[in-house]
This record gives structure tokens, C-alpha cells and sequence, in this order.
């Protein structure tokens, strides 16, 4: 994959810029983060194999932040991770970018370079810890955990910006580059780990208003695109999505409330040999392809309540819904292929508590009760075993240090 | 009704008498419940904390404004200058005292948003010192830089704004 290489190319030279830019009174600081965690599926094959327990859930991070001048910083993120049968293990480079930020009346801007984390909805750039998720698991239906790695940074650029006024907070960010597109994102998206990836290119942007604890929106947009080779038949296809995410987050008393709303617009398109009376069509020597693919809208949106018992124990609960195709809720494209209407849709309740034993450890459960397929993988639909009604019991403790 | 005080009494004598492994478990559980309720609801000692700086920027600053600085969003002085945020550390009274007093912030919604911060690298934590008298030295030291100290820590001869 040369869009890779280019990649770290990119990502040594930030390094090497900001080792340049190396002062006396630099502030370095810097985190480490371990969690383990347990799953057991019931009638799904969803990180578990269903009717297993899977202990294969562990994530490791490390990263640093540096500050040689008032003006300039350079941070970097690297993450190990495995999420059972979903997501082998695997490290990668999360974020690593020097940026420079530039007071204004009433604010500041800001210009990263390098690898940055995708800032869509709520949790896109917060899902990497237990202490900045939600849940042991992010709201299924409207961050897929199957195509997380597709959204998680861009290689380029981004400009962001902060403007106060009073009790008000304003924020905003537009970024341009390469998505990271990984094995595991193909594999579990288009079934083949080992095709090749090109021309990957994403613009994405976002807007946070903040009001005081009980008031803060959120809209993000996103569009990306990538060719792929081979995508369907041995031919090349490639891949556009749109995204829109809007959200509402709110704190009163001891309760905390959050809601958001995605539509995803997908066009997958590539070519399949034209076949008539089983043979293939020649033309000029070449064999004739015909155009297929799939155009649909993804519509998905959850509503969330957190309440806190005490300052470290809370109860979650959570209710999730996600259909394949908005225009096609009742799945009748899914039944004309001979697979049930309810492998295109989730609708998922989850309830669930968190434990801040101290500082630096945490400790989560969480069980779901999934109506449907569709937010699991292709290849986790619908599998022997399985049945249209599930349960996901999951548990996770987390540790972190800070230094 | 005798049928059903009748049963409860029994119950709780089964629970009593018959400690089998589920009512151990159970009565575990109960007991951890309780001590995880109990952990966030102990006392601190109660003083005043006041936000202390040298910066004369912060001499106009709202609770508002605060809660912006220490959540780290705002980072600015209106004079451009960057400011210094300085906090001590999250296991100490002190700052648990000035996160629910002043900010009107439980201590883990603090450090939640340093979290969302430092994890996305869309920001930075607080520098942390290791004590009040390191707090003191670093607010003498840096022009920029805002804190927090106990009244009674902070000399009547000193030149610090105190806040709050």
C-alpha cells in the first residue's frame, strides 16, 4: 500500500520537525492506559464466539504531549488493541501532529499537521479509553465498532478554532487528508484483508456549542472516499461515504443526558463480468463488465441517561437504533437476497454501571439486548447458532498513569 | 397478611441460618455496593480556597470563565498571553476542596474532561505540582499562571491577585 508509506513518511518528518524545535523549559507530560475486559455472547457471535466467554479484550495505550513554546506543541498516540473475534490485535500510530496556536479577541486558532484524530460526534476521538467512553462499548448503532478504524484519524491537515462569549463556548475544526485504511477495515467491510487501497482522501468538520453543564450541540459532517482493487469478481471498485452526526449532551443534578443522530450516505460501486446463457461476454477480445454496487442511506441514533449514584458509581442506560437502508426499514432487499429482514437493523437496549475505584482504575459492566444484525459484520450475520433476538454481557477494568 | 409476614420471617431466618454460597454472594455484593456508595461521600477537611494569579487579566474573571480555563478550553489571557494552568494533585483535599467549591465540579468531571483532551490530543492537561508550596513558588514565578492555595497559605505581603 504506497498511500501507507507516504503515511509515515509524513509522520517521521512531524517527528523530526518538532524534535527541531526543541527549547529549555519544555513541558512534557504523558499518559499510559491498560484495560482487560470479558464478553459473553448469547445467541450472537458478536467478540464472542456465541455461547462463549471471550477474554480476549485488551487495549494498551501510550502517549505524550510536549510543549517546547507557548505557541507550539507536539503530541502522539499509539494504541495496542483487541476486541475478540471483531478486531485481531493490532497497534497503530493514533495521532502524532506539531501544532501551532494563535490567540484572537475572544479565543484562539489552531493548525495541526500530521495524524489527527477525527473530532465526529461525541465519541469518535474519545473511544480509544474506558475513561472516555460511555460504556464498556460505544452506542452500537451509531458508532459501528466493525468500520471504526475507517473514521479514527486523518493524515493532513486541520484547523480548529475556540470563541468565547460569557457563560458560552464556541468550537469548531475542519480537517483535510488520508484516511487510514487497515486491514481489519477491509476485512470486515469488504471481506478481503489483502486488497490494495488507493487514492484515500476525507474532509471532515465539526461545530460544538457549549452553554453551561445542561447545554451543549454538536454537528459533524464527514466525507470520504477510496478505491480498491479488488473489490468484487477480481475487479476494482471504490467506496464514497457521507456522514452527519448531530447531538445533544446535558448535566443536571446527578443526571446526565445524551442523544445523537447519524445519516450515512453509502456508495459502494465496481464491475462484475457480464454473463449471458453462463458465459462470459467477449467483446474486442476483453470480456464485457456491467456496473454494480450499493447506494443506500444508514440512519442510526440512541438516546442515553446516566445517573450518578455517587461521585465514583453510575448507572447507564441506553437504547440504540440502526437500520441498513432508511429507505428500507422493513429490510425487503435483504429477504429478495433469502436472508431474514432482521439482519438490516439493531435495535439495542443497554443498561450498565461504572466504578471509579479511585483515580486510576475503573471498573465497568454492561449488558445489551440486541433485536437484529445490523450492526454486527457481514460475516457475523445470520451465522449458525445465532437467532434474531441476543444478549452481549460484558465487563472491563481499566488502569491508567499519568506522568 | 399473617400468610405473608409468615413467609418473610421465614426468608429471613433461611438467610440467617442457611448462609449457602448464593446468599453469601448476595450479602457480598450488598456489602461492596455499599462501600462503593460510601467511597465518593467521605468528608474533607473545610477551608476556604481561593484561585490565586499574578496575571491582572484575572481580576475581571467570572466562575464561568474559570470553569473554561480549568477544563482547559480556554487558554488564552485577553492580552495573548498563554495561560498557565496549575492544579495539584487529584488525590489531594486541597483540589478536591477548590473542584466542588469553586468550580462547582465534582473532581472525576475534571479530570473526565482532561481525559477527553489528552486521550484525542485535542488538548492538554494542567501542569501539576507536588505541593501547596510548590504551588506558591510556580504562582510567584510565572506572570501567566493561575492556581489555587488555602486562604491561610497565601502571606499577607505577598502580591498575588486573590480570587473567589
Amino acid at each position: 500500500m504506497s498511500g501507507m508509506k507516504t503515511n509515515s513518511r509524513v509522520l517521521l518528518g512531524v517527528a523530526l520537525w518538532g524534535g527541531c524545535c526543541s527549547i529549555a523549559h519544555a513541558k512534557l507530560d504523558g499518559n499510559l492506559y491498560f484495560s482487560q475486559g470479558l464478553a459473553y455472547s448469547d445467541d450472537n457471535a458478536f467478540i464472542a464466539d456465541e455461547g462463549e466467554t471471550e477474554a480476549g479484550l485488551h487495549e494498551a495505550i501510550a502517549n505524550f504531549n510536549w510543549r517546547p513554546h507557548a505557541r507550539f506543541r507536539v503530541a502522539g498516540q499509539g494504541y495496542y488493541r483487541k476486541l475478540g473475534n471483531l478486531d485481531p490485535s493490532d497497534w497503530n500510530i493514533d495521532y502524532l501532529f506539531a501544532e501551532y496556536r494563535l490567540p484572537i479577541p475572544k479565543g484562539n486558532l489552531a493548525l495541526s499537521v500530521g495524524r489527527n484524530k477525527n473530532d465526529q460526534g461525541f465519541f469518535t476521538a474519545q473511544q480509544d479509553t474506558l475513561f472516555t467512553r460511555p460504556g464498556v462499548l460505544l452506542p452500537q448503532s451509531v458508532y459501528l465498532s466493525y468500520t471504526r478504524d475507517g473514521s479514527l484519524h486523518l493524515d493532513g491537515a486541520k484547523l480548529s478554532g475556540n470563541h468565547f462569549f460569557g457563560d458560552q463556548h464556541f468550537s469548531w475544526d475542519v480537517a483535510y487528508g488520508a484516511l487510514d485504511i487497515t486491514e481489519n477495515l477491509l476485512r470486515n467491510s469488504f471481506g478481503d484483508a489483502s486488497a490494495d487501497v488507493s487514492d484515500s482522501r476525507s474532509f471532515s468538520a465539526s461545530a460544538q456549542w457549549v452553554y453551561r453543564p445542561w447545554m451543549t450541540l454538536k454537528l459533524s459532517y464527514s466525507d470520504s472516499k477510496f478505491d480498491v482493487d479488488p473489490l468484487i469478481a477480481g475487479l476494482p471498485g471504490n467506496s464514497k461515504n457521507e456522514r452527519w452526526i448531530a447531538g445533544y449532551r446535558g448535566e443536571w443534578s446527578h443526571w446526565e443526558w445524551i442523544a445523537e443522530y447519524a445519516e450515512t450516505p453509502i456508495d459502494v460501486s465496481g464491475q462484475v463480468p457480464a454473463i449471458v446463457n453462463g458465459q462470459p461476454v467477449i467483446v474486442d477480445g476483453a470480456a464485457l463488465t456491467v456496473p454494480v454496487g450499493i447506494n443506500r442511506t444508514q440512519q442510526a441514533w440512541y438516546v442515553q441517561s446516566n445517573y450518578r449514584l455517587s461521585e465514583p458509581v453510575s448507572l447507564m442506560l441506553r437504547y440504540g437504533s440502526y437500520y441498513t437502508d432508511k429507505d428500507d426499514k422493513s429490510g425487503s432487499s435483504f429477504v429478495a437476497q433469502g436472508q431474514p429482514a432482521w439482519v438490516s437493523w439493531s435495535k439495542i437496549w443497554s443498561v450498565g454501571g461504572r466504578w471509579h475505584i479511585n483515580n486510576d482504575w475503573l471498573l465497568a459492566l454492561e449488558m445489551q439486548h440486541i433485536d437484529g444484525h445490523g450492526v454486527f459484520p457481514v460475516r457475523m450475520r445470520n451465522v449458525d447458532g445465532t437467532k434474531r433476538y441476543s444478549q452481549l454481557y460484558l465487563a472491563q477494568l481499566a488502569y491508567r498513569f499519568q506522568w | 397478611m399473617n400468610t405473608t409476614i409468615k413467609r418473610i420471617w421465614t426468608k429471613s431466618l433461611l438467610i440467617k441460618y442457611l448462609p449457602s454460597a448464593k446468599h453469601r454472594l448476595q450479602r457480598t455484593a450488598v456489602g461492596l455496593v455499599t462501600c462503593a456508595l460510601l467511597w465518593g461521600s467521605l468528608p474533607v477537611s473545610a477551608s476556604a480556597i481561593n484561585v490565586v494569579t499574578h496575571h491582572p487579566a484575572a481580576e475581571q474573571l467570572a466562575r464561568s470563565e474559570l470553569r473554561q480555563i480549568y477544563t482547559m478550553r480556554k487558554q488564552f489571557w485577553p492580552d495573548g498571553s498563554a495561560i498557565t494552568v496549575l492544579v495539584l494533585p487529584q488525590k489531594s483535599d486541597i483540589h478536591t476542596q477548590f473542584s466542588r467549591q469553586v468550580l462547582k465540579l465534582l473532581p472525576f468531571q475534571l479530570s473526565r474532561e482532561w481525559d477527553r483532551l489528552v486521550f484525542s490530543g485535542t488538548g492538554e492537561r494542567p501542569l501539576e505540582v507536588s505541593s501547596e508550596q510548590e504551588m506558591l513558588e510556580m504562582l510567584e514565578q510565572l506572570p501567566n499562571a493561575i492556581g489555587y492555595l488555602p486562604a491561610q497559605q497565601i502571606g499577607q505581603e505577598s502580591d498575588l491577585l486573590v480570587l473567589f
